[in-house]
């Protein structure tokens, strides 16, 4: 009986520490003639919030490494949708048993690194003799991924709001593709503007608004926060960018008022609307539906000023990979990062599938990216601007996103009084959030 | 009756009778109580610990005593910052609000529904089926479904006003429409669990009742007032206290179909504390706080409702 008991014992001893977490281990790692580590048979989880249609082209990527890979590296993937995934993530990190290569967007990974959440990568990158480097990468976006003169990520994509635009319509009117604020106007206001006879440029008051005020406050000159990370937005430009983005609804009368998301896109859809904006993830989902679209940019489309300094700039997020902080095996972190120099490079299935754009300039200068019939038309690449880089930018910013759908909503609103309310409870916000 | 002694070995062997008798039904207790520590005790009890701490997820152990300052913050503000009291109490205005214009119609509408489906007509057991239905549904579901019918441009409300000449309302993006859009969508997926138990109720009432006061020549309305409702007060009970706790708890609707707006006029106190339990910077300790002092409301508002209920029947 004791026999059967210390049995018991110590197989549950065994079975709880073989599920315990991974430790640091400084291992010396198997190396060719060149180097190079050498992978065998080495397992990784990789996580993502990747579950809409832009998934099949995910699971392709992983599939096709896998089989590249075959005996050296397996991949398994794991998807949840977005908020649950951030959410397990938040949870499973400290603890240790996250996965070893996870995929989050831009504007996460200064709040992340900043509470020790994320492994930085670069020694990782020169220990394993990897060829990555920020010079094969949009120079912007490749920027973004670093926090405290520390790298934490390698960018997949950057993605950005363009503007789609019906090419029936403007053949109607005889109408050319806008190039900046006034021509858009001048052609939107060509439609009758009513339910019967369609719109212009219907605007939906919640999404992607915050993309949209956003787009408006760099091309006015303005940022979202300040360098010590606070807000920065109740002041005239904000004022300014916020009138460049209501004046749609309210003075120039090109969009119906109070648009519930997704119903802009249900009217360009539909053949109702002339132009549309939205993310380019929503190119497939607009393919779908048969339209003879073309796109933009929406570079000068927000502000009076076309040769303003900024005026190009178009608000945009990227998803990057990252090593969660406690899966600090070695191989492990090598072999992931291997994994995510392949998918970067072989990103023009992710821009097929998913409408964004690689950040690789290796994946964009493929065959079958510059086959793809809409991406070149999104806009140059470095006009694309990311969020500055704060641990605290969520804090700061959000407050904003109600008042711009309040003002979308009321012809009557006040700019300032919306954005001073706005930016004094970011300030708090971000208060507490250092505190915290 | 004289007592019965009973020599040792008797004792023993009664000893271990009652032994095994008592382990058997621990036994069959033990999994239950695991759970109910589990998913029940513990969870309460960490709630209100952690309530008292400026908690920090990412490492526990470095979490700092506040004593009762998320209370404070909660309902009064400390200091320059005075966010948490303003989301608090705008939180709980707006849940109080659809708490005061839900809960009649989610007793009212069930009621009436009951009543007609007690009289029997044709088919009133399909009915019965239809009306309980959308309470089997998801809220994600029942958010997209409803979404799209108070849509301004392209709902199915809007196109039946269209169609008698009105303007379109825009539903979900003002005032009064937001609030009704959430009333409608709340009564048509829940009144079916009422129904049923008022319905229950009614079946149980005497029928020689209703026919003793038909001879006393009381009409149908008399009948209900004085013969029906009373029979079913304790259904009533029922119902009105555990339509109040949901309503208190609400979440779902407003999320999927306002997103808190027009102006956060229907961010209701469940979708602030949710918003303090997320994210990197978030506060845990203050969101149950907040969800404390919102139980202790419940609580209140349910004995209150409880004391009152009782002494009408006693009437």
């Amino acid at each position: 009986m004791k026999k059967t008991i210390l049995g018991v014992l110590f197989l549950a001893t065994a079975t709880l520490a073989s599920c315990g977490p991974a430790t640091s281990v400084e291992e010396s790692l198997p190396t060719d003639s060149e180097g190079n580590v050498v992978f065998e048979n080495v397992a990784i989880t990789y996580g993502n919030p990747i579950t809409g249609s832009d998934g099949i082209a995910m699971r392709e990527l992983v599939r096709r490494f896998n089989q590249e890979y075959e005996g050296q590296i397996n991949v398994t993937e794991s998807f949840i949708s977005e908020t649950e995934y951030y959410e397990s993530l938040l949870m499973t990190i400290p603890m240790k048993r996250s996965y070893d290569i996870a995929l989050v967007h831009s504007y996460k990974v200064s709040s992340f690194a900043n509470k020790n959440l994320l492994h930085p990568i670069q020694s990782i990158i020169d220990d394993a003799n990897i060829d990555l480097k920020a010079e094969d990468y949009i120079s912007s976006v490749y920027d973004a991924m670093y926090y405290q003169d520390a790298l934490y990520g390698i960018p997949l994509d950057i993605h950005t709001i363009i503007l789609y635009y019906n090419k029936t319509l403007l053949n109607q009117y005889e109408l050319e593709v806008p190039t900046n604020r006034a021509e858009l106007i001048a052609a939107a206001k060509m439609m009758p503007n009513t339910s019967s006879g369609g719109y212009g440029l219907p605007l939906s008051t919640t999404w992607p608004s915050e993309y949209i005020y956003t787009t408006a406050l760099y091309q006015n000159g303005g940022s979202e926060i300040d360098e010590e990370g606070n807000p920065n937005y109740a002041n005239a430009v904000g004022a300014e960018a916020l009138k460049m983005v209501t004046d749609i609804v309210h003075t120039h009368h090109i969009s119906p008022e109070n648009v519930s998301v997704d119903s802009d896109l249900m009217l360009f859809n539909q053949g109702k609307a002339m132009f549309h904006i939205n993310g380019d993830w929503m190119i497939n989902s607009v393919v779908e539906n048969g339209v003879d679209f073309g796109v933009t940019s929406l570079s000068k489309m927000f502000t009076d000023d076309a040769d303003g300094a900024t005026a190009d700039s178009v608000a945009a997020r990227s998803h990057c990979f990252v090593l969660p902080e406690g899966r600090n095996v070695a191989i492990k972190q090598q072999a992931a990062m291997v994994f995510a120099k392949y998918v970067t490079e072989h990103a023009y299935l992710w821009a097929e599938g998913g409408g964004h754009v690689p950040a690789s300039n290796v994946a964009r200068a493929t065959e079958e990216y510059l086959a793809l019939p809409y991406h070149h038309d999104y806009g140059d690449v470095d006009d694309f601007v990311l969020s500055p880089s704060s641990p605290y930018y969520y804090e700061a910013f959000s407050p904003v996103f109600s008042r711009v759908t309040t003002a979308l909503s009321d012809s009557g609103y006040d700019a300032m009084s919306l954005l001073t309310a706005a930016e004094a409870e970011g300030n708090q916000l971000v208060e507490e959030a250092k505190a915290s | 009756m004289a007592k019965k002694f009973l020599n040792p070995e008797q004792k023993k062997r009664r000893y271990l009778a009652n032994a095994k008798r008592y382990a058997v039904i621990g036994a069959f207790l033990l999994p239950y109580i695991i759970l109910f520590a589990t998913f029940f005790i513990y969870p309460f009890f960490y709630g209100i610990y952690i309530s008292f701490f400026r908690w920090n997820v990412f490492d526990t152990a470095s979490s700092t005593f506040v004593g009762f300052e998320n209370y404070q913050k909660a309902l009064f503000g400390i200091g320059d910052i005075t966010i948490w009291r303003e989301y608090f109490w705008l939180g709980l205005k707006n849940t109080l609000i659809f708490v005061l214009i839900s809960v009649p119609l989610l007793i009212l509408v069930p009621l009436i529904i009951a009543i007609l489906i007690d009289i029997q007509p044709r088919g009133y057991k399909a009915f019965r089926v239809i009306f309980f239905l959308p309470t089997v549904l998801s809220i994600s579901a029942i958010g997209i479904i409803w979404k799209w019918q108070f849509d301004t441009n392209n709902g199915f409300i809007n196109g039946i006003i269209n169609l008698f000449g009105g303007e379109s309302v825009s539903w979900l993006n003002t005032q009064p429409g937001a609030w009704i859009a959430i009333l409608v969508t709340t009564v048509w997926w829940t009144i079916g669990t009422n129904t049923v138990i008022l319905g229950a109720g009614l079946k149980e009432v005497d029928k020689q009742l209703y026919e003793a006061a038909e001879l006393d020549g009381c009409n149908y309305f008399q009948v209900l007032r004085h013969i029906s409702l009373p029979a079913i007060s304790n259904q009533m009970i029922i119902c009105t206290i555990t339509t109040v706790i949901a309503s208190f708890n609400i979440y779902g609707q407003p999320a999927l179909l306002t997103g808190g707006g027009p102006e956060r006029s229907t961010t209701v106190l469940m979708m602030f504390i949710r918003g303090q339990l997320t994210g990197t910077n978030a506060q845990p300790g203050l969101a149950a706080a907040m969800a404390i002092l919102m139980g202790l409301l419940i609580i209140m508002v349910s004995i209150g409702q409880l004391i009152y209920n009782r002494r009408a029947v006693n009437r």
